[in-house]
């Protein structure tokens, strides 16, 4: 019940956004500090185990948001304009959260 | 198209002599190519619909929408996006001082200030003012700083610039193919000097520059 | 008015108008109705708009052969400064804002928005802060290094004239003008909607406009706290961006670009929603995919703040987030690539009828792809090392802000000129003027690519000649011409409309936007009746409108005991919940901006005491103004029965909203000075961090506690316990708080001339008094309130207002302990 409140109400709509900025955030924060304290050497190995994990949590904050986006698509609803929009902005923040890990998966850390 | 004898200049990013230039024309040749078709494609699709007399049902205008939309406005970008990411990221990461294999690039440090570049050449001691002279065919560490505001250092013909910061050292890597006289310039505004900025880049052959280390020794 | 009114509907004209209307002569000063202001507010950026022009043209003459001394070096970086800021900051911002001032509160069907003197207060302060700015100009002291203003370079050492001073104290004064307009379209455009408009039904323009204002709110931020700390760097020494004691120069540049990238997007969001009301009305039917846009809007807004450092790929940041920035810098081609093709698929379903704004929409439609596909050149990052700072991305940017802006307010000016004047533009001269202009922008632009291309750097005065780029530059320069020429044509085809213009028919375009509803020229107070709204294009689906709105057969058409209202609806549904009661013509909005640019200036001059003076007769201004407000018996019917209550008797009313926004924005702040804090500790080379905090630990956990023991207290009060004695004990506790924190902060001993440590730490001390200090005076307020029966047990909407303050003030003071002084307990000593 609460769960279908949600998808009826606006708040739904940057649900996706949201996820993708924060999962955008903690990408380049953990990234940048891992190089900066030394944690990752220098143009190392490559593809290291920080690019698997990128990619790796990539994956997962999508696969979450296209749940996300299935649940809003399957809510019922007397006006359908607001689980809609809410499951496509959902879809199409997954698929922009997995391109930001692809340069993750191609690169090495810390160049 | 212009004649490609109009890209050819002492600055030019067009005429390159150099890796990391030439990649990053040749991407600009390849992203032309490919953005300007978009561009004329979608200019003709637009000349198109206003041309074009109003859909017969709203059935049939809504198909044709959603074909658009997920086509033109989905698809479209995205394989875009992947294709050029796909070509430059590689490329761009051949421009950086990765390490080389046998030794280590010959190292420069250059040091701008308002409104001149102080080089030293840390293994031999050596000092030049608004002028660096490198090997050819070698890979060339310019170690890069900054004693006042920020400024950048841009040798147009051999690769891409790179900002001085005060505070921060970073590291530019070049390699010219053939000997000659490049120009550089500061690409970073400075102030009342800015547009005078300049430097160049001599490039000898390498026997060249044992003779040009050994001369500026005397 | 092309069908005479009727007598009954004249008379009720007349009587709107003498409520709504603006008072004669110089007391035009005080009117405050979005109309007026709105329409100021593009005549003065239009004013702007030439004089920025006019800067161009001196540039373009300068480049236009190699090796000129017309203007030297000096002159010319003041220039190019001034042309930026004034293009940016003085002219596409508030036009737009002013844009959407006037249109929104008539789309949405509202008689005003519901912040009217907030309007007032932003058209004065963006008045008075840009002729600060302006004046500089003509006493040649004008910035002169960019309008990025890059430190070092604008620092007090390398720009130690009042040039920097005038950019950095004049655009922070000017941006009160955007947070307050921010604030007040987000709250019109969720709570002031006519009854029946869900979310679903707005129209796009809304849509775009409330992205916008939300990214003002979340957006300018960055840059205020920016240029406050630059300014104490530059004023008192204090150390942020400074390498020797702990700053660094690239914060500066995050900060700025922080702002600066979203910005590209202010500016674009509103002329899209221009771009996208245009089309459906000239292709005769609605758009298509109304969802699709409302999506593309939504990734728009997001993205957009992920994107700064692609305005920094250059100054050596590790490449893979380099990489990140480049990713999402490219996805925004997809939520625009979804509105392209939307239009597209509207004018293809449609059958278009091809008048003066369409031309103009055209132009956008060309310049701007163009535009957006060199952008995506430059996300990547390799390509961009070579453009960048070139010539090739003047070209760039020209393309997408001129194309992305200009292109879209003149097709949406002569659009909406005939709501304002009754009359049609003319359509030949607006056609040569067209033309002229097109052509004179590519001519200018187009070659500029090239000329980037072949390596002419940006901001330089001169050149040599025989690099190749001669020729480009001198028909650079004729085009630059060329396109003034046309802004000459567009300019006089508009002055000479009003007239002799023929005279526009009722909804002279065939719109299904409420505003046509309004009879024409434009009257003070929208709609003699407030109707019910059934459709997402309610004159198309609702064509009676025209008629039965002017005829008072809706609600509110009466005028009750000699005020303003209108109505006050739910966020989504649009359901009516209150009747909003508006203030009138009111002098405080220019007396407090007149006081701000006092302020402005003595800081400006370096007179701190005649500064402090100012500051306290503004806040004294405000605390006046705020006097005025709720149910004082100037601003709210004593009462009044009726089928819905006035908002000033509810718990949720617009100046809820209102508080909840600010502080959306004032969070903004605080989180860049936390973005400050940590991105100095790690990065910056010269960061000293004492082994143990110069700050009382004792003392701030005992404030901090005293703090929480009068939000426990104010908690009491706004769960209804409300009275005199109980509000003094919750102002007597937070002063306590105040004074503790004082102490602890004096005590401490900072010396923020030293380390960018210190100097951290005195700007959050100082934000924390001061909202401490702001949340009990306004408690203490309310002591007096209750006692007037403004505020009271059976009407606590004032402290409903209040309340999120309360909460705000609470949290940012134990965040700061947590960031401040925990988080290098734990990690840092020397780090």
């Amino acid at each position: 019940m609460i769960r279908r409140r949600f998808w009826q109400h606006p708040a739904s709509l940057l649900l996706g956004p949201v996820v993708w900025a924060v999962w955008f955030v903690v990408l380049y924060a953990v990234l940048s500090l891992a190089c900066q304290q030394g944690w990752l050497v220098n143009g190392g190995d490559h593809p290291a185990v920080i690019n698997l994990l990128l990619a790796g949590a990539g994956l997962l904050v999508a696969l979450g948001l296209v749940t996300a986006a299935l649940a809003a698509w399957r809510t019922p609803s007397q006006s359908d304009f607001i689980p809609r929009t809410s499951a496509m902005v959902s879809a199409c923040s997954a698929v922009a959260s997995l391109l930001l890990a692809v340069p993750g998966l191609i690169m090495a850390p810390c160049l | 198209m212009l004649p490609l004898a109009g890209c050819s200049g002492p600055l030019s990013a067009l005429d390159p002599a150099g890796e990391s230039a030439r990649s990053a024309a040749w991407l600009w040749w390849g992203m032309l190519g490919l953005l300007g078709t978009i561009m004329l494609v979608v200019f003709a699709l637009w000349f198109l619909a206003l041309r074009r007399g109003p859909a017969k049902t709203e059935a049939d205008a809504g198909r044709t929408a959603r074909w658009w939309i997920i086509g033109g406005g989905l698809v479209l970008p995205m394989t875009v996006i992947v294709l050029i990411l796909a070509f430059g990221i590689p490329l761009g990461q051949r421009m950086l001082p990765l390490p080389v294999a046998g030794g280590e690039p010959l190292q420069i440090n250059v040091t701008a200030r308002q409104w001149q570049w102080q080089v030293n050449y840390p293994d031999t001691g050596i000092r030049l003012t608004d002028e660096v002279h490198i090997p050819v065919n070698t890979p060339v560490d310019l170690h890069l700083a900054s004693d006042d505001v920020v400024h950048s250092f841009w040798v147009p013909r051999l690769g891409g610039k790179l900002d001085m910061i005060p505070g921060h050292t970073n590291v530019l890597r070049l390699q010219a193919d053939e000997p000659g006289t490049y120009r550089g310039q500061c690409a970073e505004f400075c102030g009342t000097g800015h547009a005078h900025m300049q430097f160049r880049v001599v490039v000898h052959d390498q026997a060249g520059f044992r003779r040009w280390q050994q001369g500026v020794r005397e | 008015m092309s069908q005479a009114p009727s007598a009954e509907q004249q008379a009720r004209h007349d009587r709107f108008e003498r409520v709504w209307g603006n008072r004669p002569g110089w007391g035009a000063l005080s009117a405050v109705n979005h109309t007026t202001v709105g329409l100021r507010f593009l005549v003065t950026g239009l004013a702007f708009f030439l004089v920025g022009g006019l800067l161009a043209m001196l540039i373009r003459t300068q480049l236009a052969l190699p090796e000129q001394e017309i203007i030297g070096a000096d002159l010319y970086n003041q220039l190019f400064t001034m042309h930026g800021t004034v293009m940016m900051f003085l002219f596409a911002i508030p036009v737009l804002e002013g844009a959407a001032m006037y249109l929104i509160p008539k789309m949405i069907g509202a008689r005003d928005l519901v912040f009217p003197r907030l309007s007032a207060l932003g058209y004065f302060c963006y008045l008075f802060g840009g002729l600060i700015i302006l004046s500089s100009l003509f006493l040649q002291i004008a910035p002169s290094s960019g309008w990025f203003m890059y430190t070092p370079l604008s620092s007090s050492e390398f720009s130690p004239g009042m040039g920097s001073d005038f950019w950095l104290l004049g655009i922070t004064f000017v941006e009160i003008s955007a947070i307050s307009a921010g604030v007040e379209l987000v709250v019109s455009i969720l709570r002031s909607r006519a009854p029946g408009m869900s979310l679903q039904r707005m129209p796009l323009f809304a849509w775009y406009i409330l992205a916008m204002a939300l990214m003002i709110i979340f957006g300018f931020p960055p840059l205020i706290l920016g240029s406050v700390l630059l300014e104490l760097e530059r004023a008192a020494g204090w150390v942020f961006f400074a390498v020797e004691g702990g700053g660094d120069p690239l914060l500066w540049q995050h900060l700025f670009w922080l702002f600066g990238h979203p910005e590209v997007y202010i500016i674009f969001l509103p002329a899209a929603g221009i771009v996208s009301t245009l089309i459906p009305v000239f292709a005769g039917r609605p758009i298509i995919g109304y969802r699709w846009v409302v999506l593309a809007i939504i990734m728009m807004g997001f993205v957009s703040f992920g994107l700064w450092v692609h305005h920094m790929f250059t100054v050596g940041i590790p490449q893979m987030a380099q990489a990140f920035f480049s990713v999402a810098s490219m996805l925004v081609a997809v939520p625009t690539a979804i509105q392209i093709f939307v239009w597209l698929a509207t004018l293809w379903a449609g059958k278009v009828r091809f008048h003066l704004p369409m031309l103009w929409v055209m132009g956008f439609l060309i310049v701007f792809v163009c535009g957006g596909l060199t952008g995506v050149m430059l996300a990547l990052v390799p390509f961009n090392w070579q453009l960048h700072d070139t010539h090739f991305v003047v070209a760039h940017m020209h393309y997408v802000l001129v194309g992305g802006m200009l292109f879209p307010l003149v097709a949406g000016l002569y659009y909406w000129l005939p709501h304002v004047s009754g009359r049609m533009p003319s359509d030949s001269m607006g056609r040569w003027g067209f033309w002229l202009f097109f052509i004179g922008f590519n001519m200018t632009f187009l070659l500029m690519h090239l000329t980037g291309l072949l390596g002419m750097p940006r901001r330089v005065y001169t050149y040599e000649a025989g690099l190749g780029w001669d020729w480009l530059n001198l028909l650079s320069s004729v085009g630059g011409f060329v396109m003034a020429v046309g802004v000459a044509t567009v300019i006089l085809d508009i002055v000479l409309h009003f007239r002799f213009g023929r005279r526009a028919a009722p909804n002279p375009w065939q719109a299904d936007t409420l505003e046509w509803a309004i009879p024409m020229p434009v009257n003070a107070y929208n709609f003699a009746s407030i109707p019910e709204i059934r459709s997402r294009h309610p004159l198309w689906d609702q064509p009676e409108l025209m008629q039965s709105i002017p005829a008072g057969e809706h609600r509110l058409s009466r005028i009750e005991d000699g005020r303003r209202d209108t109505i006050g609806s739910d966020a989504i549904s649009g359901e009516a919940r209150e009747v909003m009661h508006l203030p009138s013509n009111a002098w405080e909005p220019l007396v407090t901006a007149a006081l701000l640019a006092g302020l402005c200036l003595s800081l400006l001059l370096k007179t701190y005491t005649l500064a402090v003076v100012f500051a306290v007769l503004a806040l004294v201004a405000c605390l006046r103004w705020s006097w005025v407000n709720g149910l004082h018996p100037r601003m709210a019917p004593r009462d009044r029965s009726g089928e819905l209550p006035l908002h000033s008797r509810t718990t949720d009313g617009p100046g809820r909203w209102g508080m909840i926004v600010t502080l959306m924005a004032d969070g903004t702040l605080f989180a860049s000075l936390l973005f400050g804090w940590l991105y100095l500790w790690p990065v910056a080379p010269d960061w000293q961090m004492p082994e143990q905090s110069p700050l009382s630990v004792w003392g701030l956990l005992g404030s901090g506690l005293v703090l929480a023991g009068a939000l426990g207290l104010w908690w009491r009060q706004v769960q209804g316990a409300v009275s005199v004695g109980g509000l003094g004990l919750v102002t007597g506790v937070g002063l306590v708080h105040c004074i503790a924190l004082g102490l602890t902060a004096f005590d401490a001993g900072l010396a923020p001339g030293n380390s960018a440590h210190d100097s951290i730490l005195a700007v959050v001390l100082a934000y924390l008094i001061f909202h401490s200090g702001l949340t009990v005076l306004l408690t203490g307020l309310q002591v007096f309130r209750v006692r007037h029966g403004y505020t009271s047990r059976a009407l606590p909407y004032e402290l409903r207002v209040l309340h999120p303050l309360w909460g705000y003030t609470v949290a940012v003071y134990w965040i700061s302990v947590a960031v401040f002084l925990a988080l290098p307990a734990a990690f840092g000593g020397g780090a």
